[in-house]
Parts: structure tokens; C-alpha cells; sequence
């Protein structure tokens, strides 16, 4: 019987034209879903909202055939239609006013009851950004905390990477159907999700990017969190988007200060001004939802180096990508010395070599 | 009456002897030409007819048969006209005695004038081992012949005067051409210097190291970074030619008709960049009319292959067989030819398809062009490049360009002496650089102690670097330790060539 009620919810989610606001419009009409199954042509007739043509495509797939077919096809694709009614449905999606009457879920559900912060920011990111993804992504996820974003290119892929990184659970809200892999270079994470985190969405299988799209995922991304951490966006960018429904929503919105001048900080910068909290490290986050002492465990231990020649050339480098020439003539070393001890660091994983031959601490 | 006259063809960069047989006889007046000829060599005898008669010459009409022998191998070109046009006069009783122990080669304009040939300098030196004692070649060859020690080289500037010559009417002294002289003379003649270039010392230091062992090496950088003026100083630094090296790089120039007027010889470091729009054929030899290529005319020096993606794929997967083997076989119909390819070779290409990949202001593209752009550089020919070094923006650089640049002299002389190292160790196995060394050979050269062994084993899991990396590791370790004077490979020369190969890493796995 429930999953009949589902393949109701089901259909009602897949009828051409028929978007949020009519679905609205007809449960507000005729109460439930099984009811808006059994209606009339006529009855739907009345509705002035309802064009000619909606009625048209609405008498069409009333097809219960076609539902059993794509609900085999979901099955293979492992993936399961959650309607609001469903007890996997995520509860906190219920509390923004046009959460959707059905999403597409496969992996691991959202946990509603732990603490889910958001991490996004800009798809053309610098390394300072993937540095800083990664290390919210992973040291969130170690404290135990649901990180939730778009599986994007640039910050959100770092953010899940970390996380995944932590082995904790990390949900992804896709702009596509779960089916389809975008950006196509994602396909390796996006895998590694669905077998270790989990993945979501509000569309069908087979539907394509498009870019109306991705202000509604954003909206998911907001309601399923308690906090959103912004690391790199530009002015107008969909993080801020993202940002602005989350102050709509209530959340807290954290974000991650950058140079005054820097085009991929102006969007932080100007949230920052706005009223976001000046957030660098996650305590900064965590003290907001948990009562943290001052030598906490959530603290990132500096990393300890013995070997002379490595804290030489570790105690140079930074966060920002440093040119080895740079390096180099800093160190004092002769160039073999110099070369050893940077091949050292990067073997013990305590520093990484990024374009333009430059190299990051990583945190 | 019959005559017969010497000549050679170029058969790779090698040549082999043609004789040249002339029947001149009463009957139907005609020119007949046999012997497996192509169109340039059938032409000839309109060319030495009306040359014959430009000449002022009667030029009787006769039943004229020339053959040309070995009759089983194609002749080209118009370097026959000569020997054919000297066969008919002998056969006319214009000269009169018979030519022994010469040979003659030469194109023929319609006024008698003689023009220039390609490939004198290897058909001079094959003339003298096969024990012919005198050459007559066009003028305007005469440097690149005379280069040839032990054989009289004559040079004739028309019918006439060879005429003259060959009837003792007047006297030509053979050149002579003292070879160290103009190979001394030509030494420090490079127009570039390294000390011209501020900052990128890494990839200075990279160039050293390949310099010093003859290794590949690939160049990362954007547009701007100086690549190309880093590429362009290699020469600088290497070796001056020895004699044979001279002698052999010469002879790929003659054939390739490169050796200009009044040049004896090649006498500087070959420095190669053709185009990436250069065709195949253009670049490994070959084509209708057998030349070298370009990755010949780099024999023994520096073939730089400026943007290395922009070059069509199957153009960079045929270098694969010259770089391993340096030399390459060109099989055409009648004849296979073996071209010597024995080269440096140096590209460079930009991080992305704009160039100013990681720059995200600049930079539009997308992982995935990247990632198709950097794929057009198979994993064979990128394990082909020892060193991989990326050249970094300038900007740090300008900043700091009180520090003083080595110059080229002072890198070559570190240089010199590396090599000098190489080639003492390897004088029993008839090889001269580290790059050289053959599998067989690595682990006997290039041995590590435990300490080293550790480390690489480290770098190979935690670097994800390719296996077949490892080779090419401990050759560059070995040149490294070579350039440091030292006698083992230790852990700071091991350092270093690990180094170099971790863009690897960054560029060609899976990540970002
Ligand atoms: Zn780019």
C-alpha cells in the first residue's frame, strides 16, 4: 500500500508543466494525492490555473504502467523516490516553504538529528581554496559533523573529498538527475559518495544540467544544514545565492576572509561586511552549536618536523602557493639540499606541489 | 664510340658510386636515356643539349644511348646532368683522353653554367674510401668537398672551363681546407646567453642537468614564462663539436642541401625548432625526394619542439622509435634509408589549452580540457622526457633580478666536465652520456645505497609516480652526482631527480 502511495507522489512529481506552484495549487484544491489521481478531466478544468495543455499532459500520464517502469528503472540506477511522506524524507527539508513533494535519494540517508553544515564557494577556486575546502571537509567530518554540498567543481568537490577523507558522511544535492555526472571530471568522487556518503536531488533521473537548476539545489543545500561555510566566492556567484537563502532560512553563515582586492574573496568579503561570521579554523563554527574549551579536541595539531633540513624549508612556506625559486633563495640551501628536503616534505604528505611551480603547507 | 664516366648518387647519408655510359653512333638521330631514372634525371638530356650547344659546341646529330648503372636502384635529380654532358663529349672526341680515377657530379644550367648539388661532402668522402683519387664538383660546393682530406677536389664553374681542364689546356688546384682551423675559428660564435635571462633558476638548473647528460626535457609554462628563450640558450652550454661530429652532422646538411655557399662545414651545435604545423615527412625524413628531417638536421644537438600539444598526435608518436634508437629507417618502394637522430630533445607547452591554468582570474578552462590537452601527450613519449620542470610565472622573478645569472660560460664549463666524467667511465662500452645507458647497464652505473633505495621506493608509492619512471630517475641521479664530482649516487643527487619527474603527478593523474 505505501509504495502505491509512493507511485502516487511519484507521478505527481513527473507531469509535464506541472511545476511546485500548481503542485501547491492542486493539493490546496483536492486534498491528497490519491485523489488528484482518480480526478476528473472536467473537475480539472475548473482550475484557472491549469493551461489547456497542462490538463492534456495530465490526463496523459495518468499511466501506471509507466510508473512500474520507472521504478524498475530507479532500482537499477539504485536510487529511491522519497516523497514528503516518506520516513527517509529529511526532516529539516520540511521546514522551508516550497521544500519539494519528492526527491531522488541513493547511498546514505541524511542523518537528521546530527549537526549539518554546508561547505561551498567558488568552481574556478585557487589553491588556498582547495587547501581550506579540504580542511573544513575533513576536520568537520572528524568532529562528527554531516558536510553537505553541490558536489560542484572546485570548493564543493574539496569539501566532500575531505570529508570522505574522514570517513564521515557527506550528502551531495545535485542540479541534475543522480544519473548524470556533472561536471563529467567529478565522476570519481561522485562514486566514492554514492558507496561512503550519500547523494540527492530533486530531479528525475535523465535530466540534464540546465541553469535554472542550480539556485533550486542551492535552496535544498540551505534548508538540509544548520550552517553554511563560504570559502571563495566571487561577487554575484552562486554561493552567495546560496548564502542569502540561508539567512532567509535562519542559518548561520559563516565565511572565510580573504584579500581585500582578490576577485575570488569579494563575494566572502562582502558577506563578511553583511554580517556573516569571520570564520578560519572550525572551532570557529563548532562553538556556535557546542560549548568548546579553549584546548579542545578539535584543535588541528601544527604538524611536527624533526628533521632540520624539512623544518628549514616547511618553516618558508605558507598557505599560499610560494614559487620555488622563491624558496629557494630563502632557504640559503644549495640547490640539491634544497630540492632534498622539499622532495622529503612532499613524500611525508606535509606539503604539496601546486601549478606554476609553487608548493602549499597542507593544513 | 662509347665513354664512360664516374659518378655517385646519395643513398641516405651515404652515397654509392653510378656509372654513367655514353654510346654515340650513326643512325636516326636521337637522345635515348636507360637505367631506371626518374623524370629530374630524364631531363637531363635536354639540359646538356642545349648546354652543349650554349657552349658553342656543334652538337652533331647522332644516335646518343646513355646508360646509367647499377641499373636496380632509382636515380633522381639533376646532379647527372654533368657526368652525362662529359660522357657525350668525350664520345664526340671534344675531350679527348679518358678519365681515370675521377669522378664528377654536377647540375647543368642552359647556358653551360654548373650549379650546385646536394650531399658533395658524403659523396667526396665515400669517393676516397672506395679509392677514387680526384673530384670535379660544382664550384659553389667546393668548401663542403674540399673538407675531405686525402683526395683532390676540383671545382668548375662551367663547361667550358671542365673542358679546358680535362684537355690540359688550363690548370685548377684542388682546395684544400684546414678543418680544425674553421672549426676553432667557430667556436664561442652563439648569439645567446643564459646570464640574458633574470631569474628561473630552477629550470636553468634542470637545463644544466639535461645539458650534462644529453637527457629530454619537457618545459611547463605559460605564455610569457620565456620557455622558448630558455630553449634557444641550450646550445650555449654544450660541447663544442669534435672533428667527426662536424664531419657528421656536415654531411646531414649536405644532403639536406642546407650547407650554404663558402661553408665547409656545420660547425656549431645544430639547434632544431620547426613548426607544429611541420607535416611528417618534413620531420622524420624521407618524402618523393629522399631528404633528412628535421629530427636529423637536430643530429647531435637540440630539437625543440615548441608547443608540444599544438604538434599532430601521429607526428609525435613516430619521434618514439628515433629517441630510443637514434636513428631512424625510412622504407620507400625501391630503398629503405637509415637517418642518424641522435638528439637532445627539449619541448615545452602550456599548463592548459588558454595557458594560465592555475590562475583562476585568467584561466577559462575546465578540468576536463585540460585534462584532454595534457592526454595528447602519450605516456610513452612523456616517459621519453627525463626531466619535466615548470617555468614559473615572472612576476616573483622580475622582483628579484639583482641576483646575479650564471652565464652560459660558466654552465658550460660545469657542463664540460660532467661530460668529461661520462666519458671516461663509458669508454669501454662505446657510449658517451648517461642518457645513453642501456637497461642492461643501469643497475651496473647506477648503483644506490640502502638510504637511496628507501627513499625511492617512498617517493614511487607516495608520489604515485609511473614505473616506468624508474629508469629514467637514475639516469639523471647519475648525471646529478656527475655534475657534483661525486663518484656514488647519494640521497640529495637521488633528491633531485625524483624531482623532476613529480609533475607527473600533478599534471598527468588523476587529480585536480
Ligand atoms: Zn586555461
Amino acid at each position: 500500500m505505501n509504495i502505491e502511495r509512493e507511485g502516487y507522489w511519484y507521478w505527481f512529481n513527473n507531469i509535464d508543466g506541472i511545476g511546485r506552484k500548481k503542485q501547491q495549487i492542486l493539493l490546496d484544491y483536492f486534498e491528497d494525492v490519491e485523489e488528484i489521481w482518480k480526478v476528473s478531466e472536467d473537475s480539472l478544468k475548473e482550475i484557472k490555473a491549469l493551461s489547456s495543455n497542462d490538463v492534456a499532459s495530465f490526463v496523459d500520464s495518468r499511466n501506471a504502467e509507466k510508473i512500474k517502469k520507472d521504478f524498475e528503472m530507479l532500482k537499477k540506477w539504485k536510487v529511491e523516490f522519497l516523497s514528503i511522506e516518506n520516513k527517509n524524507y529529511p526532516t529539516k527539508l520540511k521546514n522551508i516553504y516550497d521544500y519539494p513533494y519528492g526527491i531522488y535519494y541513493s547511498g546514505n540517508y541524511i542523518n537528521n538529528d546530527t549537526l549539518s553544515i554546508a561547505v561551498i564557494g567558488a568552481r574556478n577556486c585557487s589553491e588556498y581554496g582547495i587547501e581550506l575546502a579540504t580542511y573544513f571537509g575533513r576536520e568537520l567530518s572528524k568532529a562528527g559533523v554531516q558536510v553537505i554540498s553541490g558536489l560542484a567543481r572546485g570548493i564543493d568537490t574539496y569539501a566532500h573529498k575531505g570529508a570522505l577523507m574522514s570517513n564521515g558522511n557527506t550528502i551531495g544535492v545535485l542540479g541534475t538527475g543522480i544519473d548524470i555526472c556533472y561536471p563529467e571530471e567529478n565522476i570519481k568522487v561522485m562514486e566514492e559518495m554514492l558507496e561512503r556518503g550519500g547523494i540527492l536531488s530533486e530531479y528525475n533521473l535523465g535530466v540534464q544540467p540546465r541553469p535554472g537548476h542550480f539556485p533550486m539545489r542551492n535552496r535544498i543545500i540551505s534548508a538540509l544544514v544548520d550552517g553554511i561555510v563560504v570559502i571563495e566566492a566571487r561577487k554575484r556567484s552562486g554561493s552567495l545565492i546560496t548564502a542569502n537563502i540561508g539567512l532567509e532560512h535562519g542559518k548561520d553563515i559563516f565565511a572565510v576572509p580573504g584579500r581585500a582586492f582578490d576577485k575570488l574573496s569579494e563575494g566572502t568579503n562582502a558577506i563578511i561586511k553583511a554580517g556573516a561570521k569571520i570564520t578560519t579554523k572550525i572551532e570557529d563554527v563548532l562553538e556556535e552549536y557546542f560549548d568548546i574549551e579553549e584546548s579542545d579536541q578539535f584543535s588541528v595539531k601544527s604538524r611536527i618536523i624533526t628533521n632540520q633540513l624539512e623544518k628549514t624549508i616547511y618553516n618558508i612556506l605558507d598557505f599560499d602557493p610560494k614559487c620555488i625559486d622563491e624558496l629557494e633563495g630563502e632557504s640559503k640551501l644549495p640547490i640539491g639540499q634544497f630540492l632534498q628536503g622539499l622532495l622529503s616534505l612532499e613524500i611525508h604528505g606535509a606539503i604539496r606541489k601546486v601549478a606554476n611551480s609553487g608548493y602549499v603547507k597542507i593544513l | 664510340m662509347y665513354s664512360k664516366v664516374t659518378s655517385a648518387m646519395i643513398r641516405g647519408i651515404n652515397s654509392s658510386i653510378v656509372n654513367v655510359e655514353v654510346d654515340i653512333s650513326d643512325g636516326l638521330p636521337g637522345f635515348e636515356m636507360v637505367g631506371f631514372l626518374d623524370s629530374a634525371v630524364k631531363e637531363a638530356k635536354e639540359r646538356v643539349k642545349t648546354a652543349i650547344k650554349n657552349s658553342g659546341i656543334y652538337f652533331p646529330p647522332k644516335k646518343i644511348t646513355v646508360n646509367l648503372s647499377p641499373a636496380d636502384v632509382r636515380k633522381e635529380g639533376p646532379s647527372f646532368d654533368l657526368p652525362i654532358a662529359i660522357g657525350v663529349l668525350m664520345g664526340m672526341g671534344i675531350i679527348e683522353d679518358s678519365i681515370v680515377d675521377t669522378l664528377i657530379i654536377g647540375e647543368l644550367c642552359l647556358n653551360g653554367d654548373i650549379s650546385k648539388v646536394n650531399g658533395i661532402l658524403p659523396i667526396v668522402y665515400s669517393a676516397r674510401e672506395r679509392g677514387i683519387k680526384r673530384c670535379i664538383i660544382p664550384k659553389a660546393n667546393i668548401e663542403e668537398g674540399a673538407v675531405v682530406e686525402n683526395i683532390d677536389v676540383i671545382g668548375v664553374e662551367n663547361l667550358n672551363q671542365i673542358i679546358d681542364f680535362l684537355n690540359d689546356q688550363i690548370s685548377i688546384e684542388p682546395k684544400k681546407i684546414n678543418i680544425l682551423q674553421i672549426l676553432q675559428a667557430d667556436t664561442n660564435n652563439y648569439r645567446y646567453d643564459f646570464s640574458e635571462i633574470k631569474g628561473q633558476q630552477h629550470v636553468k638548473r634542470a637545463i644544466e642537468v639535461a645539458a650534462s647528460g644529453m637527457h629530454n626535457i619537457l618545459i611547463i609554462g605559460s605564455p610569457g614564462t620565456g620557455k622558448t628563450m630558455l630553449a634557444k640558450r641550450i646550445p650555449s652550454i654544450l660541447s663544442p663539436l669534435s672533428i667527426e661530429e662536424s664531419l657528421e652532422i656536415s654531411k646531414i646538411y649536405s644532403v639536406a642541401g642546407l650547407l650554404v655557399e663558402k661553408q665547409a662545414l656545420v660547425t656549431t651545435r645544430p639547434f632544431r625548432s620547426p613548426h607544429h604545423s611541420i607535416t611528417m615527412s618534413a620531420l622524420t625524413g624521407g618524402g618523393r625526394n629522399a631528404k633528412p628531417g628535421e629530427i636529423s638536421l637536430a643530429h647531435r644537438g637540440v630539437l625543440f619542439l615548441d608547443e608540444l600539444t599544438e604538434f599532430q598526435k601521429n607526428v609525435l608518436e613516430i619521434m618514439r622509435q628515433p629517441l630510443e634508437e637514434g636513428k631512424i629507417t625510412i622504407s620507400r618502394v625501391n630503398a629503405t634509408y637509415t637517418y642518424p637522430t641522435d638528439f637532445m630533445l627539449v619541448a615545452s607547452m602550456n599548463p592548459c589549452p588558454c595557458g594560465y591554468f592555475p590562475d583562476p582570474n585568467k584561466c577559462t578552462c575546465s578540468p576536463m580540457q585540460i585534462k584532454r590537452y595534457l592526454s595528447k601527450i602519450s605516456g610513452p613519449l612523456l616517459d621519453r622526457l627525463d626531466l619535466h620542470v615548470e617555468a614559473p610565472n615572472i612576476k616573483y622573478d622580475e622582483l628579484n633580478s639583482k641576483k646575479q645569472s650564471d652565464s652560459s660560460e660558466l654552465i658550460k664549463e660545469r657542463v664540460l666536465n660532467a661530460q668529461l666524467i661520462q666519458r671516461q667511465r663509458y669508454k669501454d662500452i662505446g657510449i658517451r652520456y648517461n642518457s645513453e645507458l642501456e637497461t642492461g647497464n643501469i643497475e651496473k652505473y647506477c648503483r644506490l645505497g640502502d638510504e637511496e633505495k628507501s627513499l625511492l621506493k617512498q617517493a614511487f608509492e607516495s608520489l604515485e609516480l609511473s614505473t616506468r619512471a624508474y629508469h629514467r630517475i637514475l639516469k639523471v641521479a647519475r648525471t646529478i652526482a656527475d655534475l657534483d664530482s661525486s663518484e656514488n649516487i647519494n640521497i640529495t643527487h637521488l633528491s633531485e631527480a625524483i624531482h623532476y619527474r613529480t609533475l607527473d603527478k600533478k599534471y598527468w593523474s588523476k587529480g585536480r
